[in-house]
Parts: structure tokens; sequence; C-alpha cells
């Protein structure tokens, strides 16, 4: 009776113990995080080629995960990712240059996804733009199609104040993504594969200087790295804008198109001038028509151009001198060309040229 | 968000799935006691599920997965293990065949809910992804896309008025106008709203994303089976025409 009695209470404990032990390694509250000093000799232990020398911050994204961006001996401006597991604090990842990554907290839920970078401030960078897009496409065969219309969000973060950053999947991204993934998944569970291994959908970012000009992160890239099994991360592609839409309503849109349309029709009228300071009446003739029905296309467009409301005076007058000269060409027809019309088609040319002038002073302002 | 739960309910195969466990359960009740009660019951339930164990030839019909199974790995298993006790194979035999034969029973209720399914939730009526119209919201997906409002009363009396045309997506694709100059594109998408609210009919167990045309008079519901374009006379948006 007794013997039984101590096997039932020493089963009794262990299964106590091993449940206080599982408990307190994987459950239990963190305890505070180390300190600097500490974080800075955990780097070089686990990674000594990454001579990391200060801790710019540490970036708490929940209580068990840390974000660390740091400085190193060869100015480099790294990150690593710190977590709570199996009762410690533990680098997981680390990298010297801070090139934008996408950290999966719980890799099972977009909404736990984080973006983190470091930029090195000699890349002159003011500010990041984060992507979420999914291409374009169309499918089907025998004339029965199905087409996918292209989603691209953004989201501007500012690199101003600190070169480093934390910024979570924001929340109008998830409610498009959520039934994209859900359509796409259907009825199939699809645990194994990954959504962002999914070619068509993906997640980018665009860099900026101060002038608003898209620029590269040189110093950001190619840095050294560490891993550790037991996270998921996955690099932010960096794209350029020739590979990112804007709407055809965007000022942008309007100014390249006018001043490529505007530069062709001033070197089209130029030939010809020319041929007039030559008093080569014949090659005039022949030469205009060219002109002639580019002026037509270009006036067409510019009655037809949402024009930006900065520009509005500046292209009414740009119109008009375009279509004096188209005027001037069309009036005067097939009749011989005199020393008078050709003067007069200088003068509009240079009217011409100066209320392009003009608009481009817009465009600086 | 967590895309591997939270799929829609899908009421007819689960009220085939659970009619065929019936079925099941009555025919190894009925070898049960033709055997004469021989094996214990716990073990007949444990012999069936591993009887059901079988490598299959998959292949998908429309978005469903139909499975045939070829080779009963279960049996054998069960074979396997049982062989060397006398006479248990014979005795266990009867329900490891069963196991094995209820993978074409649910073949069989799979191959039934399709058309059931089509005939209750057809793919090509508007009332099937409409069934719930509630607090419908826009959410911009391009930066071509404006700010607008979606009225909803106008939305639930043209939904059963819109008329099906053609989803051209090749000409949507190459014919929309591009601008490719100075580094960037601009391009408008054809549809740059997505829907946000709009319930298909209980239990069909479909799940939707339907996108809102730039004119407001095309809506494109796109399911894992294909799309359903639907245009309508008048714009959805709140004060367009």
């Amino acid at each position: 009776m007794t013997k039984k009695w101590v096997y039932v209470f020493s089963g009794f404990s262990v299964v106590v113990v091993a449940a206080f032990f599982l408990h307190w390694y994987y459950f239990a509250e963190p305890e505070s995080f180390p300190v600097n000093e500490e974080l800075v000799s955990e780097i070089n232990r686990v990674y000594p080629e990454a001579v990391a020398s200060a801790i710019q911050d540490t970036v708490f994204i929940d209580n068990k995960h840390v974000f660390v961006p740091f400085l190193t001996e060869k100015n480099e401006y790294g990150i690593s990712f710190w977590a709570w597991k199996g009762h410690e604090w533990k680098v997981l990842q680390l990298d010297t240059a801070g090139n934008s990554v996408l950290w999966k907290i719980d890799e099972n839920d977009s909404s736990s996804y984080h973006f983190v970078w470091n930029i090195h401030p000699d890349d002159q960078i003011s500010y990041l733009k984060f992507y979420f897009v999914r291409d374009r496409g169309f499918g089907g065969y025998k004339n029965i199609y199905t087409y996918s219309p292209k989603v691209q969000l953004d989201k501007k973060v500012s690199l101003e104040e600190k070169s480093y950053g934390v910024l979570k999947v924001p929340k109008d991204w998830l409610s498009v993504m959520k039934p994209l993934l859900k359509m796409e998944t259907g009825n199939v569970r699809t645990i194994f594969s990954s959504i962002f291994t999914r070619e068509s959908m993906y997640f980018g970012y665009t860099a900026y200087n101060a002038a608003d000009e898209e620029s590269s992160v040189m110093k950001s890239v190619n840095g050294r790295g560490y891993g550790y099994k037991g996270i998921e991360t996955e690099f932010v592609r960096h794209l350029d804008e020739s590979q990112l839409e804007v709407s055809l309503q965007d000022p942008k849109v309007y100014i390249e198109k006018t001043r490529t349309y505007m530069e062709h029709r001033l070197l089209d009228i130029e030939r010809v001038i020319q041929w007039i300071d030559q008093k080569d009446y014949g090659a005039v003739e022949k030469l205009n028509s060219g002109p002639m029905s580019n002026l037509e296309m270009t006036i067409t467009y510019m009655k037809q151009a949402k024009v930006p409301d900065s520009f509005s005076t500046a292209h009414q007058k740009l119109l008009s001198t375009c279509e004096d000269l188209y005027n001037l060409i069309e009036t005067h027809g097939n009749q011989e060309i005199t020393d008078d019309y050709m003067e007069k088609y200088k003068q509009y040319y240079l009217a011409m040229k100066q209320a392009f002038e003009e608009w481009k002073l817009v465009l600086q302002s | 968000m967590n895309f591997n739960i939270d799929f829609s309910f899908n009421g007819i195969s689960s009220l085939l799935i659970l009619l065929a466990w019936c079925v099941i359960f009555f025919l190894a009740y009925r070898l049960y006691k033709k055997h004469g009660k021989n094996v214990k019951a716990w073990r007949v339930a444990l012999i069936i599920l591993l009887g059901l164990f079988s490598l299959d030839f998959d292949f998908n019909v429309a978005a469903t997965m139909i499975k045939v199974p070829i080779l009963p790995l279960g049996v054998w298993l069960l074979y396997l293990l049982s062989k060397n006790t006398a006479g248990q194979w014979e005795r266990f035999r009867p329900y490891a065949w069963l196991g094995f034969f209820a993978n074409l029973i649910f073949l069989a209720v799979t191959l039934i809910s399709i058309p059931i399914h089509q005939l209750l939730y057809p793919t090509d009526a508007p009332s099937t992804y409409f069934a719930n119209v509630e607090n419908v919201s826009v959410l911009n997906i391009h930066p071509s896309a404006g700010e607008i409002n979606i009225s909803e009363e106008r939305l639930q009396k043209q939904v059963r008025m819109m008329s099906e045309a053609t989803v051209d997506g090749h000409q949507w694709y190459y014919d929309e106008p591009e601008h490719r100059q100075g580094g960037f594109i601009g391009r408008n998408e054809r549809f740059p709203y997505l829907l946000q609210g709009i319930e298909p009919k209980w239990g069909s167990g479909l799940n939707t994303v339907i996108y809102l045309e730039q004119d407001g008079k095309g809506l494109l519901v796109t399911t894992a089976e294909g799309q359903l374009y639907l245009r309508s006379d008048e714009s959805l948006i709140e004060g367009g025409k």
C-alpha cells in the first residue's frame, strides 16, 4: 500500500515539475531587456565580423520581440532582431546594412508583419515609401478571360529624425490583402506555402532625397549578416519608379507629357527656321507639312489635358501660341511663300519658345 | 489576419459529409452484427479509420478537389500488423475494406455536391454573391482611384437589374492608355476600387472579391472558380450618373 503511494506521489511530482519547467521555458513573462553594453557584446559574440560599437535604440514591437538598430566600427548602420525565446533574450538575425526587411513575427498572421530599416545617413535619404503590389494580370483561354486589377498601395515614412524605424503593415493594406489572400487560397488549405512567395503579390520600397527625387541606397546594401533559426524575415524589394504606376491625372504625367511634346515641336520648327534663314523657300514648303500635323496633334492634346492649377495660365499661353502658328500655316495654305509670311512665322515661333520658357519657370517654382 | 482559418462555411458539402459518415456507420454496424461482434467496437472504429488511409489520384474540377482512391495503404498496413496472430486478419478484413470503400462514398458525395451546389448557388447569378449588402465600404487599391462613396441604396436596387457582360481581360490588360516617359508609368486602373461588406449566400462556402469599375457602373465579382462581370445603367457612386 505505501509503495503504491510512493509511485503515485513521485509520478505526480514529476508531472508538476515538468509542467513548471515547460511553462517557465516557453510561456514565462520576459525578463528585462539587456542593457546596451550587453547587446553590443552579444552581437559581437554571435557574429564577431559585425564589430558592433554602439546601440542606437531598442524598439519593442511587442513584449517578446525587439528591433535593435546598431552602429559598427566600420561606420555601418546595422539592424538586429531580438526575441524572448527559451527563457532568454536571443539575437535571431542581424545584418550590418540596414536595407529594408519585413519581419514576420507570426508568419501565418500578416497583421503581425513589420517593416524595419536603418538607412545610412550618407545615402541622404529623406523618406521611404513602402508598397504592397499585386501585379495586373489576365488569364483564360478561348476568349473566356479573367482579369486581375493592379493593386498598388503605398505608405510614406520619414527619415528626417532617425535613420531607422519600424512600420507595422498598415490597417488599410490588411483590409485589401485579406480578401485577396482568402480568395486565392480558396478552399484548398495551403499551410505550407507562404503567400508572399507567390510572384504576383509582393512588398517593395522606394527611397527619396530631400528634393523628392528617387535615390539609391548604396551604403545601405551589401552588409554582412548572421541568421539563426526560428525567425521569418523577407527582403523588401527595392523598386524603382519605372515599376510603379501613377494616375494619368497625376501632375507628373501632365508635366512630362507637355514638356516632351513642346520640346519636339520646337525642334521641328527650328529645322524649318534654318531654311528660312537661308531663304530656301522651296525647302520650307516641303518641310512644313511635318510640323503642321505634329502641331495639330499637340494642340489636340493640350486642349484635352488635365492641367494642374498652378500651370493654368502658362498652359493657356502656350496653347494660344501654338494655335497662332498653326493658324498662320493653315491660312497660308499653298500660296507662294513671301518674306512677310516668313517674318511672321519666325515671330510666332519665338513667342512659342518664350511661352515654353515661362511654362518651365512654373515648373521650377 | 490568419489565412489558415475562417473559410466560409460550405453548407452542402458539410451536410453531405455528415450523411456519408452516417452511411459508413450504418454499414459498419451491419457488418458488426453479421460477424457476431467478434471485434471490439473501439477496434472497429480504429480499423475503419486506418482503412481510409489510401494513395489517391487528385485532380480539380472547377475549384473542387476530387480524390480517386487507388492504393489501399491502410488495408495493407492492417494486414501486416495482424497476419501474425492467427485468425486476426480474417476478423479485421471486412472493416479494413469498409474503410477503404468509405473513400468511394466520399468521392460519390463530392461528385453529387457539385451539381447541387451549382443548383443552389449558380455561379452566373448575381443573387449568389449579393445575398447581404450592408455597410458596404470602398477601398482604393490604385493611385488612379478617386475619393468616392458608394450609394448602398442604389447598389441594392441595381444589383438585381445588372446585366452580365464579357470579361475582356486581354483587352483591359493591353488597351488602357498608358504614358511611359520620365521613368514612371502613367496608367489608370480600370477597376481601382474594392468593395467591402458584401456577403455571398449563406452556406455557399464562396470567398469573393468584388471590384468596382472606374466609371462606377461595373462590378467584377471574383471567386476562386472564375469571374462574373456585371454592368449597370446607373453609376453606383454617390453623386454619380
